[in-house]
């Protein structure tokens, strides 16, 4: 017996749901915060000029691993191996270490008291020439340079090479996304169960 | 016999010609001294003329023509009416004529022209000299003198509306107590006001009003504009009287263009010597006071939408730096170049400067950007587009438009740095169009920031304002201390203040942290005195 699609989305209405619901909570807040620049924003990583497509993107993926599940549950005749919600759930919590990782070493806050606000930013791991070469600037930390230089998008493009900056944004969006799929595809396991158990109680 | 006739008649003849020969050659007879009297009235104004007699004796003879020549000077100087203008507008204290020598004439009657240029006070006969290749002092015995009456004050009162909401216009009712007497003929006098609510922001100026003989009430108007900053304005009513329109147009003025109706400031100089006309004191309330509430239906954005990458920034700060280099370039060209060149200079800019608008819209199209912005970017390429028209459109006739451009021209010579310069409406609502593609550029390149104006002051003021980002090199400011740089991005900023004979100054200041949006620099002169 299968499951209905319709069905299977329906009992997303139960706990299980609204356990793989609370996945997405980060993500949606820091949709919601607004203009990125001007509050510190610490639910979604700090991607620059590409934070809307990437939080679209994460969304979507997050979405889209609801259906992947339905269509491995289906495909795999209903049984689905044990193991599978465990090995998700590590990968979770290893994506959720490296990405501790990766806000350590490219996300800054950077503190604006005149303001009563602070600016996160995400950096690069390489500087550029204008930094390397200038006694000013050579010698100050990452924190101290969007400091004086100020925290915008523009300065970090200026201090880091596009490439590094690239990397390290590619790489939080990566971990953070899949942080989240993994989240959700678990819950989704459990709504397929679920359903399919009612399913089967109920014929 | 006939010996004695050809003696006689020789002797006629040599006779006749030494006597020839003295006419030729005139023995020179200067005069010893001069009487000097005095003709008529002694109590003059603008318009009259002072009559006196000069009486040589001897009589000047053997000159063969040459001229004489004399000098009256103020010999007690009234009080001066306006001790705060910059311009000498109490006049003169000398004055001199010249009439031509006749020999042998020892009676001349003669006449001094009394005009506004000459100050008020006793006016006295000091010198006379005559001669034709040099002129010689001949000592004065008599006393010719007269008085020239100061114009009496004008007493005005004020009613002021107390307060107007911004965006609106306010009116100012003038009541004159008597219109002053001893105006010379053809000079007009007008009242003229600016209202300021700090150093920092543009005046906002009051129409001028022309003053006539059988009226006693005028209205002085004048509008903000929405944005206004709050609270209370303040200025001062000033008169000023002037010859409208000048007698004598200003040797650099275009044929057929006229100032704008009204005298300028009192304390710039009339555009010849022949328009100068004095004005009177004014006495009585003089301070204008308003208290601006917030517009009705105003708007602020509280944020904005970040349409700009920073590629895109880049280019826009780009353009706007050479925009304001260019700016300052023109108006140094304009200072010094004549009316005819200033129009194609005017013209040619515009037109340069329409062109490069046309590249960097095409350019930040290139850098990409969301489709659904497209909208928006085109209106805010078309908005500058248009301000260039309207200056294009000012050029042919700067005269039509003078007062339609008033505010923003005020504002503009300001943002110049040098207000001792000063261009004409054409010239600065060229600059002015300039200065507003600067200030959109600037705007929208630092879109999506925390940004914030800093005022910077000095001791003494009119320092030169540079400033930088760590690692950078200075960038000089617009405009000089005290006054305000805008749009800065939150950061450390060093500021450099200069100033002639006066050691740079510099100073950090840190916008991340400090919450008082000023810096202030005390500069201390050359050689350690403070």
């Amino acid at each position: 017996m299968t499951v209905p699609i319709g069905k299977y989305y329906k009992t997303f209405r139960g706990v299980h749901g609204i356990l793989g619901g609370l996945s997405f909570i980060p993500a949606v807040i820091g949709a919601v915060m607004g203009d990125k620049s001007k509050n510190p924003n610490y639910f979604y990583p700090p991607l620059g000029d590409v934070s809307l497509i990437a939080l679209i993107g994460t969304l979507a993926f997050g979405i889209l691993s609801t259906y992947i599940v339905f269509v491995y549950c289906e495909s795999s005749q209903r049984r689905l191996h044990p193991v599978a919600p465990v090995v998700l759930y590590f990968a979770a919590a290893v994506g959720f270490c490296v990405l501790i990782g990766l806000y350590i070493e490219f996300v800054k806050v950077v503190p604006i008291s005149s303001e009563k606000t602070e600016v996160t930013v995400s950096t690069g791991y390489d500087r550029t020439a204008f930094v390397s070469s200038s006694r000013d600037l050579a010698n100050l930390s990452d924190s101290e340079l969007l400091h004086v230089r100020g925290p915008w998008e523009d300065q970090i493009q200026k201090l880091w090479t596009l490439n590094s900056i690239a990397v390290a944004r590619v790489s939080l969006w990566i971990f953070y996304t899949c942080v989240l799929v993994c989240l959700v595809s678990i819950s989704s396991f459990g709504v397929y169960q679920h359903a399919a158990a009612s399913g089967a109680a109920g014929g | 016999m006939l010996r004695l006739r050809v003696a006689v008649v020789g002797l006629s003849w040599i006779m006749s010609l030494v006597a020839a020969g003295q006419q030729l050659e005139p023995r020179l007879v200067a005069p010893n001294t001069v009487s000097a009297s005095a003709g008529g009235s002694e109590r003059l104004v603008s318009g009259q003329e002072f009559g006196f007699q000069l009486r040589f004796d001897p009589p000047p003879r053997g000159y063969g023509g040459g001229e004489i020549n004399y000098r009256f000077e103020n010999v007690h100087p009234a009080p001066k009416q306006n001790p705060n203008a910059l311009f000498v507008s109490d006049g003169w204290g000398a004055e001199s004529g010249r009439a031509e020598l006749h020999d042998g004439q020892a009676i001349y009657n003669l006449s001094l022209p009394i005009s506004d240029m000459m100050s008020p006070g006793t006016w006295k006969l000091v010198g006379v000299t005559l001669g034709k290749a040099v002129q010689r002092p001949v000592p004065i015995s008599g006393d010719a003198t007269f008085e020239i009456r100061p114009v009496p004050p004008v007493v005005i009162h004020i009613q002021a509306p107390g307060s107007v909401r911004a965006g609106q216009r306010f009116t100012f009712k003038i009541t004159l107590d008597e219109y002053p007497r001893g105006i010379a003929p053809g000079c007009e006098l007008w009242l003229s006001g600016k209202l300021r609510a700090s150093q920092l922001t543009p005046d906002v100026p009051v129409s001028a009003v022309e003053l006539k003989p059988d009226q006693h009430l005028y209205e002085m108007s004048g509008s903000f504009d929405p944005d206004v900053p709050l609270g209370t304005w303040q200025g001062e009513v000033n008169i000023s009287a002037c010859h409208w329109p000048p007698r004598f147009p200003a040797p650099n003025s275009a044929p057929g263009n006229l100032p704008a109706p009204g005298c300028p400031s009192p304390n710039t100089p009339p555009p010849t010597i022949q328009d100068f006309c004095r004005s009177p004191q004014l006495r009585g309330d003089l301070q204008l006071r308003l208290n601006v509430e917030p517009a009705v239906g105003l708007v602020t954005p509280t944020s904005v939408a970040v349409l700009v990458n920073p590629s895109q920034a880049d280019l826009l700060r780009d353009e706007a730096k050479r925009l304001k280099a260019k700016a300052q370039h023109i108006r140094q060209q304009l200072s010094s170049e004549s009316v005819a060149a200033n129009q194609v200079l005017l013209r040619n800019s515009v037109q340069e400067a329409m062109s490069e608008l046309g590249k960097t819209e095409d350019a930040y199209k290139g850098m990409g950007g969301e489709p659904s912005y497209a909208k928006a970017i085109n209106a805010f390429f078309d908005d500058i587009r248009v301000n260039y028209g309207e200056a294009i459109k000012n050029l042919p006739n700067d005269s039509a438009t003078a007062r339609r451009t008033g505010p923003r021209l005020e504002r503009v010579s300001a943002a110049l740095g040098d207000p001792s310069i000063h261009l004409n409406p054409a010239s600065e609502a060229v600059l002015g169009s300039i200065l507003h593609n600067v200030k959109a550029y600037n705007v929208v390149a630092s879109a999506g920031k925390l940004t914030f104006d800093l005022e910077v002051y000095s001791v003494p003021e009119g320092a030169t304002i540079s400033y930088r980002l760590l690692g950078d090199a200075y960038e000089t400011a617009p405009r000089v201390t005290d006054s305000k740089i805008e749009n800065l991005p939150i950061a450390v900023w060093y500021i450099r203040l200069q100033k002639t004979g006066y050691r740079d100054w510099e100073g950090r200041y840190d916008a991340t942290t400090e919450t008082e949006r000023s810096i202030k620099g005390t500069l201390r002169r050359r050689g350690g005195a403070r």
